[in-house]
């Protein structure tokens, strides 16, 4: 159980974050969805210290960590026990598919090579990428090199796997397999915090929909709540196209 | 030596500006990659970073090196003899202009076109990932007959 309070983050002027709260239990699927512009991604890159928070708490096992203050080891502590999945994949563009994933696991985590291999291996099999284990990624199609993105994430079995609209610069069929290897992720019971705008996986797969709008979380709850009777209208307006319709016959 | 010192500083802030160039068209993507793939920030300039930003420096270290090599011969004006004084001395006494000229020109042709050489070779070697689509491993044999 993760619990992150009052995330706060604003560039100049323009408050981004007006503190938000999240709860996360073990094996949770959360998908956070909401217009663009209303923060979702900058939460996700406050948490993983990509972009400093101006507040905001980090609290696991009683243990507190602040995000604005986290020294260089606790950002690195917390780092390791997360995996992050690009919009744009960001594979390692001098390093082979096989290094991608390995990497983190040698360099980051001192696991010998050997091991480091057989477990990448493990999780390139996972994302159906194992026969591409020694190809460059300049040279794989977008959806097979987000599918890396995501094995290089999983490798090192993080506790946790945050995803920054991994299907956002896809085309449909890719959108596919990519949503399908999430898929069997969110089944197996990884956690996972998801920012899309595919709100048929968030029906799907998602344990708990995060609805946020100008920085603030407006509402929350499991994706049968919120996709069939949202109590707020602004999450009404925005999903107004997946509601059910109701026809009235006099 | 004094020429040592000036030619030193001059190329050094041509080079460090080249290298920083090189270093600003790796993407922040990578960094970011790295860093939440759990590396130090040194660690990902180490294994990340520098090797592409090495890729990229390679054709401009190479044409300013040649530019620098020619440019040597300024020397002169500081009474430090390199190859195209001794070359205009030689002439001057036997009067053999054309002689002296045509020697320092392929002296210089010989000695850009290796550097030139080793430049390619070194941009080759750092930009594989970008002209080949897979790494040859020496398990698989790496020769295709």
């Amino acid at each position: 159980m993760i619990e992150i309070k009052g995330v706060k983050k604003s560039f100049g002027d323009n408050h981004i974050l007006k503190g938000v709260d999240l709860d996360i239990k073990d094996g949770e699927v959360i998908v956070i969805l909401g217009p663009s512009g209303s923060g979702k991604t900058t939460f996700l890159r406050c948490i993983s210290f990509l972009e400093k928070a101006d507040e905001g708490k980090w609290i696991e096992n009683g243990a507190e960590i602040d995000l604005h203050s986290a020294d260089k080891k606790q950002i690195q502590q917390l780092r390791r026990k997360s995996g992050f999945v690009f919009q744009n994949y960001n594979l390692f563009a001098n390093k082979t598919v096989l290094e991608n994933v390995t990497l983190g696991l040698t360099v980051g985590e001192g696991v010998p090579k050997d091991e480091a291999e057989k477990r990448a291996m493990e999780a390139l099999k996972k994302v159906g990428m194992a026969d591409r284990a020694n190809f460059y990624p300049n040279a794989l199609s977008g959806g097979q090199q987000q599918r890396v993105g995501i094995a290089r994430a999983v490798a090192r079995n993080p506790e946790l796997i945050l995803f920054d609209e991994p299907t956002s610069a896809l085309d449909p069929e890719m959108v596919g397999e990519v949503l399908k290897v999430m898929s069997e992720l969110a089944s197996e019971g990884v956690t996972m915090i998801v920012v899309t705008h595919e709100l048929d996986f968030a029906k799907e797969a998602a344990t708990k929909v995060v609805f946020m709008d100008g920085g603030n979380v407006i509402e929350q709850g499991p994706p049968e709540e919120i996709f069939v009777s949202p109590t707020q209208e602004r999450t009404r307006q925005f999903l107004s196209r997946y509601l059910p319709e109701f026809t009235y016959n006099i | 030596m004094y020429a040592f010192i000036v030619y030193g500083l001059n190329s050094s802030a041509t080079y460090s500006e080249m290298w920083k160039a090189g270093l600003s068209a790796v993407g922040r993507g990578q960094l970011e990659a790295a860093q939440t793939s759990g590396l130090t920030n040194f660690q990902a300039y180490i294994h990340v970073i520098i090797p592409q930003a090495v890729g990229v420096c390679a054709p401009s270290f190479c044409s300013s090196t040649l530019n620098m090599l020619k440019n040597t011969s300024l020397v002169f004006l500081m009474t430090v003899q390199d190859i195209t004084a001794r070359a205009k001395i030689a002439a001057g006494q036997q009067y053999k202009y054309v002689e002296g000229y045509v020697d320092i020109l392929i002296t210089y042709i010989i000695v850009c076109t290796i550097l030139e050489f080793i430049f390619k070779l070194w941009e080759k070697r750092t930009t594989r990932y970008k002209t080949e689509s897979q790494k040859v491993t020496a398990k698989e044999g790496g020769v295709t007959a």
